[in-house]
C-alpha cells in the first residue's frame, strides 16, 4: 500500500504496468511519451482548489522507463499523449469507481495527441487502464473517493 | 502535438467547442490527423457528401453526428440519432479495431458488437466514410505499393506480348 501521489506510489505504478506480461507483449516498441494533469477541483483533498499536479510518463519497449511528478506542466515538446482532468476523476478512477473510458468520451479527461495510434493501440491502453483501476493498492489518509462534497 | 493541417486537408468545425463531449474532440483530431498526413484520404473526404451519427455503446446518452460537406466536416454532440439518419454503434474497442483494421467490419458485425443502421440509398456514403476512416497502416501502404507494382508489371508484360503477337510477321 501506498500513500496516493507519493514517491512509492509512483514506483507501485511503475512495478505494476512493468509486472504485466500481457501488457509487455501488446505495447508497441517505440517510446511513447505521456503527460498526465490532475487539476485540483475543490473536492479532491489531495490537489489544492486552483493547483495542479503533473506527472511524466514514458514507455519503451513495452515497459515504464520514467514515471514521475514533473514541476509544472509540460511544453508538449516530444510529448506524445496529454491526458487532462480534474482531480476527482483521476482518484475516482484509482480507486476503481471510475470507468475511465467513459470519462474520455464524455470529455471529463481531455485526450490530445495521435488519435491514430491510439487506436492502433487500443488494447494495450485497454488492458494498461484496467491494471489502474482494478489492481492498485492505493492508500486514501485523507479520504477515499467518492468525497462527500462530489 | 496535434499534426497540422496541410494542402488539400479541408476544416474539421466541432460545434459545441471547448463544450464538446470527448468522443466529438477525439473523432476531430483523428479526422483532422488523417487528413493531414494523406493527401489521398483529404480528397476522399472532399468527395464525401452525406452525414452519419457514431454512437458510443459505453454510454448510450452519447452520440455525434458528423457531416461531410465537400468543403468541411463539422461534429454535433447529440442525444440519439433522428429518425432515418445512418448511426453506427459500438464500444471503444470495437470502433479501435475498426478503424485499424485489426478487425472485419462484416465479423463485427455477425458479431453484433458493432451495430449499423442505414437505408439502401445512405449504403454509398457510409462506405465511403468508413474507408476514410480506415487508417492508412504503414503495412496497409507498403502492401498497396506492391499490388500497384505487380498490376503496372503485368500491364507492361501483356503489352509487350501483345506487341510481340501482332508485329511478328
Amino acid at each position: 500500500m501506498s500513500v496516493i501521489y507519493s514517491d512509492a506510489w509512483y514506483e507501485d505504478m511503475k512495478q505494476l504496468i512493468n509486472g504485466s506480461e500481457q501488457l509487455g507483449k501488446m505495447a508497441p516498441r517505440t517510446r511513447i511519451v505521456f503527460s498526465l494533469e490532475v487539476i485540483g477541483d475543490g473536492v479532491s483533498p489531495y490537489v489544492p482548489k486552483d493547483g495542479a499536479l503533473y506527472f511524466l510518463l514514458a514507455i519503451e519497449n513495452g515497459q515504464v522507463v520514467e514515471f514521475r511528478p514533473l514541476p509544472g506542466r509540460h511544453d508538449g515538446k516530444g510529448l506524445n499523449f496529454r491526458f487532462t482532468a480534474p482531480a476527482t476523476v483521476w482518484e475516482g478512477v484509482a480507486a476503481g469507481q471510475t470507468d475511465p473510458i467513459k470519462s474520455g468520451l464524455r470529455g471529463e479527461i481531455k485526450v490530445r495527441g495521435d488519435m491514430r495510434f491510439l487506436m492502433e493501440n487500443a488494447d494495450a491502453v485497454k488492458l494498461a487502464i484496467d491494471l489502474y483501476g482494478h489492481q492498485m493498492n492505493t492508500e486514501w489518509p485523507l479520504g477515499r473517493p467518492p468525497y462527500a462534497s462530489a | 502535438m496535434t499534426a497540422e493541417a496541410s494542402g488539400g486537408a479541408i476544416p474539421v468545425v466541432l460545434a459545441n467547442g471547448e463544450r464538446a463531449s470527448g468522443l466529438a474532440d477525439m473523432l476531430q483530431q483523428f479526422i483532422e490527423q488523417t487528413m493531414a498526413d494523406s493527401p489521398r484520404k483529404a480528397r476522399q473526404a472532399q468527395r464525401l457528401s452525406g452525414r452519419a451519427v457514431f454512437r458510443s455503446a459505453e454510454d448510450e446518452e452519447l452520440c455525434v453526428r458528423i457531416t461531410f460537406g465537400g468543403d468541411r466536416i463539422e461534429l454535433h454532440d447529440c442525444r440519439t440519432p433522428a429518425a432515418g439518419e445512418a448511426s453506427i454503434s459500438g464500444d471503444f474497442l470495437t470502433i479501435a479495431h475498426l478503424t485499424s483494421g485489426q478487425d472485419n467490419p462484416f465479423r463485427l458485425l455477425a458479431q453484433r458488437k458493432l451495430k449499423v443502421r442505414f437505408s439502401v440509398l445512405q449504403l454509398p456514403f457510409l462506405l465511403g466514410m468508413l474507408r476514410f476512416m480506415r487508417i492508412d497502416s504503414a503495412a496497409r501502404r507498403a502492401a498497396r505499393a506492391r499490388w500497384l507494382w505487380a498490376t503496372a508489371a503485368l500491364a507492361i508484360a501483356t503489352s509487350a506480348l501483345y506487341w510481340y503477337v501482332t508485329a511478328t510477321p
